[in-house]
């Protein structure tokens, strides 16, 4: 089902961080969110997460709003990769893994053969499968995003919510991470990705969200959105489209919008 | 099975560790002298059982309340007297001993307890409205630092020397001279505090990935809190209430329990509260055999064995990549 966002303004603490956003993300398609820092994108995916309130709009899933779903059924329909990384203790790469299947097992109860079987399921589906007995301190950074991702997977949501993932990855393991996420579509999953690169927003894409200072500045096919004018608009550059391998064209930045800086 | 291998094997130690604590102590009363008329089986029957009981309940509350504190702030030099409540309740126990100038168990007991209820509902208030272990962890310190600050300006306008002298004998934390009475004082608050406690395992587990990872798994955070907040209250508060202060139980426990049952935070709960019972009956056992100008307080007894074992425990986290 789609994630609705419907004129939704947020703010944390004082500061209004997300003005009026309004879009329709649509399952099966990778999303990414883009925009300068501090433009509100972490903030836009932890409302999609149903992890903040808003101030006025919604998101809405099903015909509900999403930070109004019950805690644990929220969390087998959406699974967010928060940007930080964070693995607090050195624990086993399957127990780790394992905690995705938190919401869907019932309370005192230990894991189930389907909880085991998902959780063998998503280390192999990230490549993950040999490094299941290892702990997180002895993973590369990687191989902790790759661990991570199947953390998330476990859970089987029907949404991915990734919040840069490709941040602190070489360009081997973010073609690597890209292609994972892709790849995901094809079961009907939804993915929504932060991004702060603007080829690879262009290679990985089916739509893109383009926001500044919390407002949507274009919302469409990676094409449309990627185009001169919107990125003028929200990041303040001139790009140069250079064309891939198959023709399609890649946003090179190449320097500041000239009114935007004199 | 490892976990249940440790698990048995812990409560194991645990029995043996009690059983030893009632036969041991200045005067050794072999198991042949037990449900004997002979006033051996008095000494453990009326003084060694009750004293048992509250090490062992203790002992559990400890260690339990340690591993689940390391667990929510995700910190591993975090212990009991973190949250404020050891402190506030001694302040409970001293003001009712400056006030009234006696120190039946009854009173202190009400005072300590009132106290850490006190400042238990006055962290669940600030965590219910901040959802943040940084928030949490720093209401604890001013909560800890304040009932110190009052307890020493109580110290310093008590009414006679007796006064003072039995506020610093209390503060000191013993199993001394424990009735049954006490017990049944302190081992009810105990056993639900840490009921509260060993729920918060999942969400424990959730929080090793960080706040908002847990709460896109479907973790209530507030109410973990809460639980955390109320089952530490509870067993810190009644703890404190009947032996005074003792320390480091909770965070030496859960560090010498981490390498054997892994470092999940969940699955030290269990282990963690047995571990607990059995360093406090072990040390509470040797502090009556090992005798140097009376006995040694086990609060002393305590510190003494944890402050060296802090300072290797910091040491060895600046090689680390954990910190």
């Amino acid at each position: 089902m789609d994630l609705n966002i419907r004129d939704l303004d947020v703010s944390l603490g004082a500061r209004k961080v997300l003005r009026g956003v309004s879009a329709t993300l649509r399952p099966g398609r990778v999303t990414a969110i883009l925009g300068p820092n501090g433009s509100g994108k972490t903030t836009l995916v932890k409302s999609l997460a149903g992890l903040i309130d808003a101030d006025a709009g919604s998101v809405g899933y099903g015909g509900r709003a999403v930070p109004r779903i019950p805690p644990q059924e929220r969390a087998r329909t959406i699974g967010y990769l928060p940007q930080d990384g964070a693995v607090h203790w050195n624990i086993g790469v399957r127990d780790l893994v394992s905690l995705g299947r938190l919401p869907h097992r019932s309370p005192f109860a230990g894991p189930s053969e389907t909880d085991q079987a998902a959780v063998t399921e998503a280390l192999a589906a990230t490549g993950t499968l040999e490094l299941a007995e290892r702990r997180a301190e002895e993973l590369s950074g990687g191989e902790r995003a790759r661990v991570l991702l199947a953390r998330v997977l476990a859970g089987r949501p029907e949404w991915l919510l990734a919040d840069e993932p490709l941040a602190s990855l070489d360009p081997v393991h973010q073609l690597d991470m890209l292609a994972q996420l892709r790849a995901l579509t094809a079961s009907g999953m939804g993915v929504v990705i932060v991004l702060h690169d603007l080829i690879q927003a262009a290679r990985a894409a089916d739509d893109v969200l383009l926001i500044n200072q919390g407002r949507v500045v274009a919302f469409g096919s990676a094409k449309e959105a990627l185009a001169h004018q919107p990125l003028r608009e929200a990041f303040g550059v001139e790009v140069m489209m250079m064309p891939d391998g198959e023709g399609n064209p890649l946003p090179v930045p190449i320097g500041r919008t000239s009114t935007r800086n004199p | 099975m490892k976990r249940f291998g440790v698990i048995g094997g812990l409560a194991a130690l645990v029995a043996l560790l009690f059983l030893g604590s009632l036969m041991a102590g200045k005067a050794w009363v072999p198991l042949s002298s037990w449900f004997t008329p002979s006033p051996l089986w008095w000494i453990v029957a009326e003084l060694r059982l009750p004293r048992a009981i509250l090490g062992l309940a203790i002992g559990s509350g400890l260690g339990l309340t340690g591993a689940v504190l390391q667990g929510y702030l995700r910190n591993p030099l975090a212990d009991p007297a973190v949250v404020g409540v050891s402190s506030s309740a001694a302040l409970g126990a001293v003001a009712m001993i400056v006030i009234f100038s006696v120190s039946t168990p009854l009173l202190i007991f009400g005072g300590a307890m009132a106290a850490a209820c006190l400042s238990m509902f006055l962290l669940a208030a600030l965590a219910w409205r901040a959802e943040s272990a940084v928030a949490f962890i720093l209401a604890g310190t001013v909560l800890a630092s304040l009932s110190g600050a009052l307890t020493a300006f109580l110290i310093s306008v008590a009414p006679n020397p007796y006064a003072v002298a039995e506020i610093i004998d209390w503060i000191m934390g013993s199993l001394t001279d424990r009735s049954f009475a006490e017990a049944q004082l302190a081992v009810p608050f105990i056993a639900i505090g840490c009921g509260l406690l060993l729920l918060t395992g999942r969400a424990l587990d959730a929080l090793t990935l960080g706040e908002a990872a847990a709460r896109s798994m479907g973790v209530r955070v507030a109410r973990t809190q809460l639980l955390i907040v109320l089952g530490s209250g509870l067993v810190v508060g009644a703890s404190v209430a009947v032996t005074g202060v003792i320390g480091f139980v909770g965070l030496i426990v859960p560090h010498l329990l981490r390498p054997v049952t892994g470092a999940r935070p969940g699955a030290l709960l269990l282990p963690s509260m047995l571990g607990g019972a059995a360093l406090v009956l072990a040390a509470d056992s040797l502090v009556r055999i090992v005798r140097i100008a009376g006995e040694i307080r086990l609060g002393v007894a305590m510190a003494l064995l944890g402050a060296p074992f802090f300072f290797a425990l910091l040491l060895r986290m600046r090689s680390s990549a954990w910190t």
